[in-house]
């Protein structure tokens, strides 16, 4: 799960663009989106979908479970660890 | 006061027709063009449906007596209807004659054909030749399209996506106003692309099934190609033949949602001012406009932000609506050229063309969309909506011509 | 025409915001073509949302800010902007993702900011401006055409001001395309034969009717064709512009050119015959060659204007200026003439 969880911390910093950051500077508890987190939109809810699909081989059909799996780091870590 | 601006010909092609005759039996039988993608060569046609105008390039080159040779769809399919709404008319005095044009893909058709030629020998040899990308830019079609029709006067195109043509219209009548014209031909084009299919289909808003937009249970858009143009003319140019006034275009409204780069603000901000613009250019109130043309896409975030924008208008009674995309497809570019072309056979006919295939309203509206052919009916002012990606929303008012500009305080001429 | 230019903001490959010191001093590029000397994007843009944002974008939103700050506006009456390529390295992005996964997964943000109008738009979410916002894209008239709607909506009582713009990018791909056509020489090559040196920049200008307060400029005249060719059809272009800035050719100090075609014999007889007695810099010596490179052209105008004379290393530096032509071409037929004035 932590190896996982580094990887897709790699991964959002690459996909999204976050230049200035390390994988240090990402909670993996915290929200992805809203004010308190790292401030992501609908545009990078795409680009996570795209992370799981196009590394982890994972299709999210029901976008209202998408963003329960999409909330966090972790969501995003359990739901790969849950349909490995 | 003002200067009027009157359209004294129209052109159109589409997936429901490809000239004004086939669009307008199209519309009255309630035959959509959407169907099964034939001629762009993409690994998504079975996924999606679409709008495509039924004829190959080839045939397209052939009906325009043009040279075999590589043209970009977006050109044939401008050059078609621009020389419908050109129609016989004189290109004498053609210095006082231009062109106003619109398109989001340009010729990236060819372009897109030339690179995967490069990475994959399997696509069309022809495509290596680098001079393809001479076609690539947005402005590359305005320019064979006006020198084909012999036209001299000045010609510019715009790029705002799906408000482009829209827009087009309107800096065309600007400069008849002006005096840098007698007569316009505005409006747009646009071609199917591997490039456009892909993009939508990664923001993940295209509907696999024919599209029902403004319905409570809308599944998304269906992309659309085509090309139409309008003729705009001045008050004195027009006046030498009245005959062929059409429609008059009495407003043009433009504002920015300024919200985000794809999704609309939730309170359609955007499209409620640009309504509001348009409405306040022609001098009428909402409670003046007989019918309105939607963008209507089908997508969950326009509909909404569009159909709450109209509400907020304050209608005594909200004027009927609908949208015809579900007939065209999403015409991108080409879109509110497209849909003025509609408006005015809405006018002409006296007919109100349904909004395909809704059942049920959405939840947040107060109304449902028009959704039988509705015919014997007076339509002095229509309102037609063209909000793009980047929230560039824009709506023109569509009038009959010389209607008195407001109903409730109409004076004798 | 009466516009005056109250602002203006410029990312060029020369030394042309902040501390500029292009008038003084011009940086001969290092490289085969010129490209931008950029500013720290941090002071215009936020970071979180400027991290996707590709560099055309930045520009754009940096220059645009530097012009309305220069003109002490918060909010302009509209945003119009001419690119005559657009959003090219987005646009390559896509293509080959479109590519390599054959038309499997591609990244959305490089197709939506692909599309032509996100410069403008991009703008109006960045000040939250719900006004007027337009883009065009025609070619070498991209940034006219833009500067016309802004002056006719002007002139007509829509809005008191706008925020114009001329934006195109260059990247090692285009570069190459220009050449692999035929089209473009490096920088190194001083054979003008072969073809022109590819630019890129981006510059806004805030005009408006208000003559009051500091101005750089009036802007009395603009006029353009794309469909003119040969001496005589040119020349009569050239004096509806002199006859719009209630002007005779006697009185322009000043040319300053840009020419991307072939033809410099033609180009050439049009000035010297034309304005026998003004002084005369060439642009795209500073800039490159490039679609809205003619927005450069006005810049560079204004601030002679503005000043009195021209930049101190052109070789007329020091001579006074009141009223400046600013005539580009592109290819046989584009042809613009812009007319400004001190006054």
């Amino acid at each position: 799960m932590e190896e996982i969880i580094a990887k897709l911390k790699s991964e959002i910093i690459a996909q999204l663009h976050f230049e200035d950051m390390s994988p240090d500077d990402i909670d993996a508890d915290a929200p992805l989106f809203g004010p308190d987190g790292l401030g992501l939109d609908s545009i990078d809810a795409l680009e996570l979908i795209l992370i799981l699909e196009k590394n982890y081989g994972l299709k999210i059909a029901d976008m209202e479970k998408g963003k329960q799996i999409l909330a966090s780091v972790k969501s995003m870590a359990e739901y790969i660890t849950a349909n490995k | 006061m003002k200067q009027r601006i009157y359209i004294t010909g129209i052109g159109i092609i589409s997936a429901a027709g490809n000239n004004v005759a086939e669009v307008l039996s199209s519309l009255v039988n309630r035959r959509s063009g959407i169907d099964s993608i034939r001629f762009l060569k993409t690994e998504l046609s079975a996924k999606y449906p679409a709008g495509e105008v039924k004829l190959s390039n080839a045939e397209l080159a052939a009906m325009l007596n043009l040279p075999a040779e590589s043209h970009s769809r977006t050109f044939l399919l401008g050059l078609a209807a621009a020389r419908e709404a050109l129609g016989g008319k004189p290109t004498a005095n053609s210095a006082r004659t231009g062109l106003i044009s619109a398109t989001t893909v340009g010729g990236m058709d060819l372009t897109e054909e030339y690179f995967a030629a490069l990475h994959n020998a399997s696509h069309a040899a022809r495509a290596a030749d680098i001079r393809v990308l001479f076609s690539h830019d947005c402005g590359a079609a305005t320019e064979k399209i006006a020198r084909t029709l012999g036209l001299h006067g000045m010609i510019s195109t715009v790029s705002t996506a799906c408000s482009s043509s829209a827009n087009a219209m309107q800096y065309a009548a600007s400069l008849i106003r002006n005096g840098y014209a007698d007569r316009m031909l505005a409006g747009g084009s646009d071609a199917l692309s591997r490039f456009t299919i892909n993009g939508f289909s990664t923001l993940k808003i295209l509907d696999e099934a024919q599209c029902n937009p403004f319905d409570d249970n809308r599944g998304g858009l269906n992309l659309g190609e085509g090309a139409a143009y309008l003729l705009l003319e001045s008050e004195e140019s027009a006046s030498a033949h009245p005959e062929d006034i059409l429609s008059e275009l009495s407003g043009c409204g433009n504002a920015c949602d300024a919200f985000h780069q794809t999704a609309m603000s939730d309170n359609g901000e955007g499209p409620y001012l640009s309504m509001k613009y348009a409405l306040a250019d022609a001098g009428i109130s909402i409670d003046d406009v007989d019918y309105i043309n939607l963008h209507g896409t089908g997508t969950d975030n326009n509909d909404v932000s569009e159909g709450r924008a109209i509400e907020r208008l304050g209608a005594k009674t909200i004027p009927p609506y609908s949208t015809t995309k579900s007939y065209t497809g999403h015409t991108l570019g080409a879109a509110g050229a497209i849909e003025a072309v509609i408006s005015i056979l809405s006018i002409r006919e006296r007919m109100i063309f349904p909004n395909l295939n809704f059942t049920t309203r959405m939840k947040e509206l107060s109304c449902d969309p028009v959704r039988e052919v509705v015919r014997n009916v007076d339509l002095t002012h229509v309102m037609s909506n063209s909000f793009g990606f980047g929230g560039n929303n824009s709506s023109l008012i569509l009038s009959k011509a010389s209607a008195p500009k407001n109903k409730s305080a109409e004076t004798t001429r | 025409m009466n516009l005056y230019i109250k602002g203006l903001g410029c990312i060029s490959p020369q030394n042309t915001f902040g501390d500029v010191t292009f008038m003084e001093n011009a940086v001969i590029p290092e490289g085969e073509y010129f490209t931008c000397v950029e500013p720290s994007y941090r002071e215009y843009i936020d970071p979180k949302i400027s991290r996707r944002m590709s560099r055309i974008i930045k520009m754009g939103i940096a220059s645009a800010k530097m012009a309305l700050a220069d003109g002490g506006i918060a909010e302009p009456g509209a945003i119009i902007t001419g690119t005559g390529l657009g959003c090219v390295a987005d646009t390559g992005q896509f293509l080959d993702d479109i590519i390599s996964s054959n038309e499997g997964m591609c990244s959305p943000t490089a197709f939506i900011q692909s599309t032509h109008n996100t410069i403008s738009s991009q703008i109006a979410i960045n000040l939250t401006c719900h006004s007027y916002n337009s883009t065009y894209v025609q070619r070498a008239h991209s940034f006219e055409s833009a500067l016309l709607d802004a002056a006719l909506r002007i002139s007509d009582g829509c809005m008191e001001n706008a925020l114009v713009g001329g934006v195109d990018e260059l990247t090692p791909r285009l570069a190459d395309i220009a050449k692999t056509m035929g089209l473009s020489r490096s920088l190194r090559d001083s054979n003008a034969a072969k073809g022109f040196v590819p630019g890129e920049g981006s510059v806004f200008a805030l005009v408006s009717s208000d003559a009051s307060g500091k101005n750089y400029a009036k802007i009395r005249a603009l006029r353009f064709a794309a469909n003119v060719s040969g001496h005589d059809a040119v020349r009569a272009l050239c004096d509806e512009a002199l006859r719009e800035a209630h002007l005779n050719a006697d009185a322009v100090d000043c040319v300053i050119d840009g020419n991307s075609s072939s033809d410099e014999g033609e180009f050439d007889s049009i000035i010297k015959s034309g304005f026998p007695g003004a002084a005369r810099v060439s642009f795209t010596q500073y800039c490159g060659e490039y679609f809205t490179a003619s927005a450069f052209g006005l810049w560079l105008g204004a601030r002679i204007v503005s000043r009195g004379s021209l930049p101190s290393h052109s070789n007329q530096g020091g001579r006074a200026v009141t009223n400046t032509l600013i005539y580009n071409r592109a290819g046989d037929s584009y042809h613009s003439f812009i007319i400004l004035s001190h006054d």
